[in-house]
Formats: C-alpha cells, sequence, structure tokens
C-alpha cells in the first residue's frame, strides 16, 4: 500500500514568476525509509512542507498529493495532525511547554485524548526513547541531541503512520547526530513508520534508508534504491560531493563492482580491485617554521572554584600563517580554548601567549584591536542589524575598501536581513563582519555546523584566500572530514589536554577510530591515505606506473 | 509514603489558604498564638534548621510591634509611663503585640507555601482557571529562560568580537539597546517556528484535554474534607462573634464559652495537620520496617 504520493504536483509563490517545484511525481510505499537528497535551494523544505497541511506555504498549487490515497486536502483535520509527524531543523524552537512530560503531552492534549490514555502513552514513549528520567526537567536544560530526541518522541507519541523530517540533524554534533539517525531506523524496522527525511548529512543514513530521490531544480529527478540510484546518477551531479566516501571513491574510479554505500563495503568489493604497486603518494613538503601566534603551556582552567577542571595542562602551539584545527569529542573542552584565547575566559594557571605577548599583558581593548577575533557557533548572535550592508558599516564605513580583497562576493547577501540568509551564508557575512576588525588570529567555533557540502567547499575557499593574506586560523570542529581536508595541522583534544598533533596526513593515518572515512576504507591497502582525493590520486599513480 | 509537600497541590492550596486567611481576619490572641506555633512547627518540619535569618526576623516582629504601636496609639486605660506627655498604656502594647504575631503567623505560612508551590504545581492550579491560561503560563516561562539564553549568547558573542568598550557607558547603552532590539526579531523569528510546530501537532484543532501527573488519592480527599470542615467550623464561630475581643478602653476577652473552645480546638486541628500527617507517616513507616 501506498502511504504517500505526489502526483503533478507544481507550486509557485506569490510573486514569483517560476515555480519552487515543478512537475514532481513520486510514491512512496507505506513502511519506507526514503532520504531526499539535492543541493541547497532545489525546494527539499518546500516539498516536505506540502506533505504536511498544517504548514503549508502560501502559495498556488496544482496536482495532487494523497496521504493512503486520500488528497491531503480532505484528510479529517485529526488525522492530519495526528497520522502525519513533522521535525524541523531546529532543537530548541520546536519544543512548547517547559517540561519534558508537557511537551510529550502536548500533541495528545490537542487531540483532545483522555488522560489515562496520555499516562500510559507517556509512559511508553518514555521508556522507548530511554527518557524517563529526565521527564521532570525543563528541556531548556537538555543537550543538543536530547531535545531533538524529544521532538522526535513528542511526534512519535501521536502514533504516526508517516513521519516527515526537514534535516533533524544539521545543528547536532556527529554523535548525537548518529544517535538520531539510528532511532529513526529502528522506528522504522519496528513499527514500520514511513519516513521521508531531507538530509545533507549523507555518510550515515545512505547505507540505512531503502530508498533515495535525488531532487534538482525543484523536480523530483530520479527516485531507486540508493544502490542502483547512486551507480546512475552523473558524475559532477552537486549532490556527489556529499555523498559517503565509499560512494565518491567509486564515482572517481569507476571499477568494475556494485556501488559500495559503506566503509565495509568499500574495503571488501573496492579497494581489493584497486592496484598496489606504489602504496604510499610522497610526503608533502614541510612547511616552513614560523612565528608562534598561540603559544599556550600548563594552562588550567575551571568554570566554578569546586568545579573539575575543563583545560588541564593544555599546552599547544599555533604558527602564523597556519590553518590549525581542534578536533575532540563533546565535552572536551574545545570551545573553552577559544573563550581563553578571545580573553572571555582567563586561566587560573598556566601561560597564554598570543604573537608572544602575554594575553594578560593585552590591556583594555588591544586583545581585540587588530588581533584577535572570536567567531561563535551560533553565528547569529554576531549579527545586530537589519541588513548585511549595515551590519558591516558598523563596523567600518568604508568597508567595501577593505574588503576588496575578501575571497568572496559580498554583493548579493548585503541587502538581505542576516537571518535570512542560508546557513552557509550567514557563515560568511559573518566572517566579512569580523575581518573589518582586521584581526590577525581569526578563532573559528563549529563553522561547518549545519553547512551542506557544497557550502562547506566555500567556506573553506574563503579561509584558504584569507590565509593567503597572512591570517593565521584556529579553528575547533567536530568535523574530521573538512580538518582532514583543509587543515595545515590538526589536534585533538580530550580531557582538556592536548594529545596529539601533527599534519593531517600523519594525524588521521595513526588514529584508528578518530579518523575519517577514506582512512578507514584505505587502510591496509595504502599508508596515509586521509581523504577520497588522495586514494584517488594513488589509485593514477599506480596506473601510471604499469602504464610505462 | 508521601510527605505533605507531595500531596495534591490544590487540597494543599485549599489547606494552607483557609488556614492564612483565618489567621488574616481574626484577631484572637490564643488563635492566632496557635496559629505561630504551628506555621512555624511546619516551616522547621520542611526547612530543618536552614533559613536561621528569616526565623530571626519573624520573630522580632511582635516584639517590635508591640513596642511601636503604644507610641502612636493613645487608646486604653492602663497607662505605664509617659513619654514626652503621651501615655504608654499596657492595653496598646498588647494590642500591637497580638497584631505583630498575626503578622508573623502570616509570613510563616506565605513563606511556606511560595516553598511548596513549584511552577508545575502553579501551573496545575492554572488547569483549574483554565486549561488555555495554563499552556500561556508555561509557553511564557519557557520563553523567558530562552530569552535570558539567547541575550546571554549575544553578548558574548559581542565580547569575543571585541566590538563594545567594556565599562563605557555610552557603548554600554548602545549596545544594550542593539541587542535588545535584535532580541525581538530573533524571539519573531522563533515564535514562527514554535507556532509551525504547535499546528503540526494539532494545536486549535478542537476542544483541547489537559494532563498533568497530579492525582486525587485517598489522602488528599481526605485532607481537602477536613480543612473545608475545620475551616467552616472555625469561620461560623468568628462570624457568631464568639471570638470578639475588645482591646480598648479596657482588655476583655471573648466570653469563656463551650463554643469558644470548641473553635480553638478545630483551629488548632486545623493549623496542625500538616504536621499530624508528617507524624502518621513516619509512624506508619517505622511500623513497616519492624514488620520486616
Amino acid at each position: 500500500m501506498e502511504t504517500l504520493a505526489a502526483r503533478h504536483l507544481t507550486v509557485t509563490f506569490p510573486e514569483c514568476e517560476k515555480p519552487v517545484l515543478s512537475d514532481v511525481s513520486f510514491t512512496l510505499e507505506s513502511g519506507t525509509f526514503a532520504v531526499i537528497c539535492g543541493p541547497t535551494g532545489c525546494g527539499k523544505t518546500t516539498l516536505l512542507r506540502m506533505c504536511k497541511r498544517e504548514l503549508t506555504p502560501l502559495c498556488t498549487q496544482s496536482g495532487d498529493i494523497l496521504f493512503e490515497s486520500q488528497p491531503l486536502a480532505s484528510l479529517d483535520a485529526r488525522i492530519s495532525a495526528g497520522q502525519i509527524g513533522f521535525v524541523m531543523q531546529h532543537p530548541e524552537q520546536q519544543i512548547v511547554t517547559d517540561r519534558v512530560w508537557h511537551e510529550l503531552a502536548f500533541g495528545l492534549e490537542n487531540l483532545g485524548t483522555d488522560p489515562d490514555v496520555m499516562r500510559r502513552r507517556i509512559a511508553e514513549i518514555a521508556s522507548y526513547f530511554g527518557i524517563e528520567s529526565l521527564l521532570d526537567r525543563d528541556p531548556a536544560e537538555l543537550s543538543g541531541g536530547q531535545k531533538q530526541l524529544l521532538n522526535l518522541a513528542s511526534v512519535m507519541i501521536m502514533q504516526p503512520r508517516l513521519l516527515l523530517l526537514d534535516e533533524p540533524t544539521a545543528q547536532l554534533d556527529p554523535i548525537a547526530a548518529a544517535d538520531f539517525l539510528t532511532t529513526l531506523h529502528r522506528l522504522n524496522q519496528d513499527f514500520s513508520v514511513t519516513i521521508l527525511l531531507a538530509e545533507h548529512r549523507l555518510e550515515e543514513v545512505i547505507p540505512l534508508c531503502d530508498q533515495l530521490l535525488l531532487m534538482e531544480r525543484g523536480t523530483v529527478v530520479m527516485q531507486d534504491d540508493p544502490q542502483t540510484l547512486l551507480s546512475k546518477m552523473r558524475a559532477d551531479s552537486p549532490v556527489l560531493a556529499g555523498m559517503p566516501a565509499a560512494v565518491r571513491l567509486w564515482h572517481e574510479l569507476k571499477p568494475d563492482c556494485a556501488c559500495p554505500l559503506s566503509v565495509n563495503a568499500a574495503r571488501t568489493r573496492l579497494m581489493p580491485l584497486m592496484p598496489q604497486q606504489i602504496t604510499a603518494l610522497p610526503a608533502p613538503p614541510p612547511r616552513p617554521h614560523t612565528d608562534p601566534a598561540v603559544e599556550i603551556s600548563g594552562a588550567f582552567f575551571r568554570y566554578e572554584r569546586h568545579g573539575r577542571d575543563i583545560l588541564e595542562d593544555l599546552s599547544f602551539t599555533v604558527e602564523s600563517g597556519e590553518l590549525y584545527c581542534l578536533i575532540g569529542g563533546n565535552g572536551a573542552g574545545k570551545s573553552t580554548v577559544l573563550s581563553v584565547l578571545a580573553g572571555i575566559n582567563r586561566c587560573y594557571a598556566g601561560d597564554v601567549r598570543i604573537f608572544g605577548k602575554r594575553i594578560q599583558d593585552y590591556k583594555g581593548r588591544s586583545l581585540h584591536q587588530n588581533c584577535v577575533t572570536l567567531l561563535p557557533q551560533d553565528v547569529q548572535t554576531v549579527f545586530l542589524c537589519n541588513t548585511g550592508d549595515e551590519e558591516l558599516r558598523e563596523i567600518d564605513r568604508q568597508y567595501s575598501e577593505h574588503l576588496r580583497d575578501f575571497p568572496f562576493d559580498l554583493t548579493p547577501l548585503l541587502p538581505q536581513h542576516p537571518y535570512d540568509l542560508s546557513g552557509g551564508e550567514q557563515q560568511i557575512l559573518a566572517l566579512a563582519k569580523v575581518m573589518l576588525t582586521r584581526p590577525r588570529l581569526l578563532l573559528l567555533d563549529e563553522p561547518t555546523k549545519g553547512l551542506d557540502a557544497q557550502s562547506k567547499q566555500r567556506l573553506a575557499d574563503v579561509l584558504h584566500g584569507l590565509q593567503a593574506q597572512g591570517i593565521t586560523i584556529l579553528t575547533v570542529t567536530h568535523d574530521i572530514e573538512f580538518a582532514a581536508c583543509h587543515a595545515d595541522r590538526c589536534g585533538f583534544l580530550s580531557r582538556g589536554a592536548l594529545i596529539s598533533a601533527d599534519i593531517p596526513q600523519r594525524f588521521f593515518a595513526e588514529n584508528a577510530f578518530y579518523t575519517t572515512a577514506a582512512s578507514r576504507i584505505s587502510r591496509g591497502f595504502y599508508r596515509q591515505t586521509v581523504t577520497v582525493d588522495a586514494i584517488v590520486q594513488l589509485v593514477r599513480r599506480n596506473h601510471e606506473a604499469t602504464g610505462h | 509514603m508521601r510527605s505533605y509537600s507531595e500531596m495534591n497541590p490544590a487540597a494543599v492550596t485549599v489547606h494552607l489558604m483557609l488556614t492564612a486567611c483565618i489567621t488574616i481576619f481574626c484577631m484572637e490572641p490564643f488563635l492566632l498564638g496557635i496559629s505561630l506555633l504551628c506555621a512555624i512547627a511546619f516551616f522547621i518540619m520542611q526547612n530543618g534548621r536552614k533559613h536561621a535569618a528569616f526565623h530571626i526576623g519573624a520573630i522580632g516582629m511582635p516584639t517590635l510591634f508591640a513596642l511601636l504601636n503604644p507610641l502612636w496609639n493613645q487608646h486604653g486605660t492602663t497607662v505605664l509611663f509617659f513619654i514626652n506627655q503621651r501615655a504608654y498604656t499596657a492595653e496598646a502594647l498588647f494590642y500591637g503585640a497580638v497584631t505583630g504575631i498575626r503578622l508573623a503567623a502570616v509570613l510563616y505560612w506565605f513563606r511556606s507555601f511560595s516553598q511548596l508551590m513549584t511552577s508545575e504545581k502553579l501551573f496545575y492550579l492554572f488547569r483549574f482557571l483554565s486549561p488555555k491560561l495554563a499552556l500561556i503560563f508555561s509557553m511564557a516561562v519557557r520563553n523567558l529562560t530562552l530569552f535570558r539564553q539567547q541575550m546571554q549568547r549575544i553578548r558574548t558573542a559581542q565580547r569575543g568580537l571585541g566590538l563594545y568598550r567594556e565599562g563605557h557607558l555610552i557603548d554600554d547603552l548602545r549596545g544594550g539597546l542593539r541587542v535588545f532590539s535584535i532580541l525581538l526579531t530573533w524571539a519573531l523569528e522563533n515564535g514562527i517556528i514554535t507556532a509551525n510546530s504547535m499546528a503540526a501537532r494539532g494545536y486549535g484543532i478542537g476542544k483541547r484535554s489537559s494532563f498533568t501527573f497530579f492525582r486525587w488519592r485517598r489522602g488528599d480527599i481526605l485532607l481537602l474534607t477536613a480543612s473545608l470542615l475545620l475551616g467552616a467550623a472555625v469561620a461560623a464561630g468568628i462570624a457568631a462573634g464568639r471570638l470578639d475581643w475588645q482591646f480598648y478602653p479596657i482588655c476583655t476577652p471573648a466570653a469563656h464559652s463551650p463554643a469558644y473552645f470548641a473553635v480553638l480546638t478545630a483551629y488548632f486541628l486545623l493549623a496542625l495537620l500538616p504536621v499530624i500527617h508528617e507524624y502518621k507517616e513516619a509512624m506508619m513507616w517505622k511500623r513497616l520496617r519492624q514488620d520486616i
């Protein structure tokens, strides 16, 4: 039986000539776990919202959407609200009430459910999601991952048959995201809930799903099981950049095997077919040493007098002109390091030097005057004005002159409200704003959070451009793929101390668990190939060597 | 094995409010004395040895009122001495002490009440007025928290950028205004997402029901009935004038009729209910342990 179907759906927003969705048709059989992928702005969100009557945007629409063979418009309000669940991107803003149990009850209350039934359902769902101990808590105290699980639970409590999710893991760290996706998969397997998920964090979800919908320019161009669809996909498709390393590798090399979806499949099916005369690329030339931009030695920090040390005997050096990535799990102290370097927090022991000068010797604003600036994780907090133009003008009236060398064309962003920009554009506008204070050391907190593959690439280009102008960049990130591709050096932070630091090739080759997918795929076949590009290069070299 | 604080908030509210209101509307020294003693016993039962400063303040009050009242109150006939040719009378001293005791007792009851009523219990009480109002209350509490958090985040972010001098009045003011204005935008933006999330889960499609973890158990109903009966008895006694004292010009106590003692006993029981309850539970616990 089909749970959801679209028939020649065309949607046009008021005062727009081009439709956002044109002639979209697809069918989801019940119990399917389907993923929509497509570049930003291809209409994923609009399509999902069209499938949920309560969230349908103001628009003119032709064609039909059918839920269990009934047109969406003719559904009973209770069925539409209860049987079709919707989870959005922002974990915090979807929560309505100030208690976890009340949040779970909210949907049932709206349907007028009997209190005794509610009591049972809440107990059931809390036990299934493992959140019983959180029932009395205020959602504001929960972690991002817990909040998003709560959002999922408060939709699941209404026992929907269809679940629509719009980038639910974009704001989560990798571990919470994997948790969330595993829970989704379990719901799909245990209750045969039909799932339609828009996502750009495809590494984890592709091996779990059983249908892929590829969207381009407002229409679904392909729908198939992941294996078939990914094999047929054009090699120049922009979506490919966000695919799992195994898929990208297969597309680059086109070997004689089915397209692998996971690391395991790539290791067992694809790698044995690769030539292995040469097993390592020549080592990259060592970066010439420069003066240190940041020197921390033996630093200790804690937030409360009787709390635990967040930074514990931390020592590391960042050389000027470097792009340094600090990685590590949750609570390792990554963001705290940045707050110490930005002068927001102060260590109680140890020595912190910036450009050779002790941090406490920077008086008044001199630490931030042409020296250090910190771009926080939530870039929205950087903006205070109504347009991008005002935002930049606030710092420097002649900003266009000073941003002449900025490696990105800001013009389209300037007339818009910063909150209306996409996540990637916000990141770049915020970068431009902080660059106006002419820093020599740029501190970035999770700059790739919530960005799709293309925006990440664009951000990396901007960062490399700034680096070429001599700016030192220290970024903390969960995104090890980004670190492997773009960092000069990576440092691994654990329990407030730096465990190891090296260039990415050696750093990720030596890590067994905390490492990139490409490194896990090629381990034992090749040495120090930590990116898909490196593997491809090495295979080509092998071919050249045997060809001659 | 529930303590008084874990009982149904509606029953607790009715009980405490009756006890406190009778204290407010009655000027019978013995009743007020009972009220104060029971209130202190209840407060200590809830808090142990904490809040010493509160005790000192609350107990000091009757003394202060007693000493001050004769200064501006010239009624009464038993003159103790003269200050600036004004009589300082025993009746006024006594009246002041009684007023002070009344105030102290009310303070204790209300302090205990506000300690017991967490936002969750208040929310439960709001439901009796209107379920819609209760939801708005819950959302307001949540939004206040979010607002404060985001304000803190923006402040920290702006500090990290080093855009505003700290401790510079004009910069602080300018910065504060801007933070506030962007917070409004942020709140609107957030509000839209929350509204979507509410609509998606069927808000406003029909009559809402309302969920709560609080239930009516036998003990709660018992507490409610006992409070209402005892409270009604005391109120009837007061209305019938059985507890009327005259303070001026000469102190004349209420007539020592059987009704008088009955009303005092009823109030004593009412005010002591929490302590009785707690004692009963403790005994029961002990007996159960011994049986094991």
